[in-house]
């Protein structure tokens, strides 16, 4: 038992804050994202014994645990809450156009992109989180990409 | 166009890193987890509110919630016993949560009876030329990733990333879930996706882990570890396995012997097989010949075409040119016409070979103008024909694509008149027709998504 504890805590004290920072960066709100951590790793403990990779598994959790409430989100609800992230912070967002069109992407493909330029995961690594095929993954990035030129244009 | 990407694809790391700064994650977010564990695990909270040593009042506090949640607990398991007592009969018996369960699972009373499959009553519709079979229209919480038809009928793999669930249909329309894996045992993975192959012994599913084996796609039985792909003839089931870093040829004539024959060490360079993205994206035989497609996705390497007569000595025949920087190899198929391969850069081509070892690159048919991509993902085909499923990016009527061919060499583009984002991801011949499996995108959520195609 005292290595099990001693495993969560290594991984928590490790990923804790890279694992919140992802989960932000889905759903700009750190109220919301430390819920969805907390979350995944209380999913960690009830499985860890099964586990062989638990830090895959945690991002994996995360991931899907952001995608959730992402899903349950009126569309502009993502905009609203950065840009009143960021007037809280005194952020100017004057070059956060393309966030925007981010924030206003359906789930998938706003998933897709998060998990390739801000985790810089390949396709083949993104469609092993998401259980697609890197076709499904290069798809979903070349029409976010897309929208995002013709908006920017 | 490639250069206004690039500039958007830089300004979005930036920004994306930018937002990620700016998250502040809690600084007592341990102690809250302990806090959280406490009251939520029983079996954990002393050893783990142990390490908040210095805070006694939390763990006295701990252990009057510990005995509050033993009650609660007994009380939930006797509520969960009547419950369960009475839904018995209506839940599917391998998935126990919401998200656990499936997308399309209106009841199909004949896959549960112990009458056989007939194909002859399959409604495989007349119309010739890509018809979609109606989505349910519920979320696809799981992705179809692979398919078969076979003895029992229709068997597919729906994955998620973290669970994967085998399936069984008598029509193509009705799905029942028969097993569930999940963790070291899942099929799906990704590109790590399963593959299903089926004669009339039954049904062999591989994937990133495990093979599995059934002789009416109902009943599973493990079979061995695998990290590879399979494919049957009429006689045969044939994996190959990568997951000890080497290539290892296994035949069954049942689903349930195997013969196993392991690469000669001298054989195959050590770069080919074990890396860490590299895989066994495709397999096919001609009866003598075995060739399997290899990729490398995420490294800057392309993939590769390796065969083999006889498991043990493999040779390199084909490496795509680069598209732009490199090209990956996705499927192989031997068919009427010879063997044809599907590589992946920027977009898809198909590659014909009468010989195995020279390759040459396919016009794709269709009048592919700039800004509509090809994406194939799988290629299948029977004794009269070629079909390579996946979808067509910016097709104006829709993405779903597949493209036949009789003779390898001249393809037609068939896309269906559908409303929404549509691919297809495996495709199996049935009889005649081809059957396709795949999702649809509406809005937010992927739905579950199939084809008959009739060739015409």
């Amino acid at each position: 038992m005292d290595e099990v504890r001693a495993g969560i805590e290594l991984l928590f004290r490790e990923e804790y804050a890279s694992m919140h920072r992802l989960a932000y960066t889905m759903l700009v709100s750190d109220r919301e994202a430390e819920e969805v951590v907390q979350d995944a790793f209380m999913a960690i403990v009830a499985r860890w014994d099964q586990l062989s990779n638990p830090g895959g598994y945690l991002r994996v959790a995360v991931v899907n645990g952001a995608r959730k409430r992402l899903r349950s989100r009126a569309p502009r609800e993502a905009a609203e809450l950065r840009l009143s992230s960021e007037r809280d912070r005194g952020q100017a967002d004057a070059d956060a156009e393309l966030l925007d069109i981010v924030d206003s992407l359906p789930e998938r493909q706003r998933t897709v992109v998060i998990l390739k330029y801000y985790a810089g995961l390949n396709a083949t690594e993104i469609g092993a989180m998401l259980g697609c095929p890197s076709a499904t993954v290069r798809s979903l990035l070349r029409r976010a990409l897309d929208d995002m030129r013709a908006v920017l244009a | 166009v490639r250069s206004e990407t690039a500039d958007i694809e830089r300004e979005l790391t930036e920004q994306l890193r930018g937002r990620a700064e700016s998250a502040t994650p809690p600084d007592d977010a341990w102690r809250r987890f302990v806090v959280r564990q406490v009251n939520e695990v029983p079996a954990l909270p002393r050893t783990i509110a142990d390490t908040v040593t210095d805070d006694r009042s939390l763990r006295r506090w701990g252990t009057r919630v510990r005995w509050i949640a033993v009650g609660a607990v007994a009380a939930a398991a006797v509520i969960a016993v009547v419950v369960a007592t009475v839904a018995r009969d209506s839940e599917p018996a391998l998935l126990s949560t919401d998200e656990r369960s499936p997308t399309t699972t209106a009841p199909d009373a004949a896959a549960d009876s112990p009458e056989p499959f007939v194909p002859e009553q399959v409604a495989v519709p007349d119309q010739v030329g890509l018809v979609p079979i109606l989505p349910t229209g519920e979320r696809a919480r799981f992705i179809s990733v692979a398919v078969g038809a076979g003895p029992g009928g229709f068997v597919e793999v729906l994955g998620n990333g973290q669970v994967s669930i085998l399936r069984r249909s008598f029509d193509g329309v009705h799905w029942v879930p028969t097993l569930t894996l999940d963790n070291d045992e899942r099929l799906a993975s990704g590109d790590w996706t399963a593959s299903v192959a089926a004669n009339n012994s039954g049904y062999v599913v591989t994937g990133p882990f495990v093979a599995q084996y059934s002789p009416d796609g109902v009943n599973w039985q493990q079979l061995f570890p695998v990290d590879g792909t399979v494919t049957a003839t009429d006689t045969e089931f044939i994996v190959i396995d990568a997951s000890d870093g080497d290539l290892t040829l296994r035949r069954s004539g049942d689903g349930v012997n195997w013969s196993e024959v392991r690469a000669a060490a001298h054989s195959l360079p050590g770069s080919v097989v074990g890396e860490l993205r590299s895989r066994i994206a495709g397999l096919a035989t001609d009866g003598s010949t075995t060739i399997v497609a290899i990729a490398n996705q995420g490294s800057n390497r392309s993939g590769q075409l390796w065969q083999t007569t006889d498991g043990r000595v493999w040779a390199e025949v084909f490496t795509p040119p680069p598209d732009p920087a490199s090209s990956d190899m996705i499927d192989v198929t031997h068919g009427p016409a010879g063997w044809v391969a599907v590589s992946l850069g920027q977009d898809s081509f198909l590659w014909t070979s009468s010989d195995a070892n020279t390759w040459t690159r396919t016009d794709l048919g269709a009048d592919l103008r700039p800004r509509r991509f090809p994406y194939i993902t799988r290629i299948q085909a029977t004794d009269a024909a070629y079909l390579a499923v996946g979808s067509v990016l910016g097709n104006p009527t829709g993405d779903i694509g597949a493209w036949y061919s009789v003779d390898g060499v001249h393809w037609t583009l068939i896309t269906a008149d559908q409303p929404g984002e549509q691919q297809a991801n495996d495709v199996t011949p049935f009889g005649a027709s081809f059957y396709l499996r795949g999702e649809q995108n509406t809005g937010d959520h992927p739905v579950d998504a199939g084809w008959w195609l009739r060739p015409g």
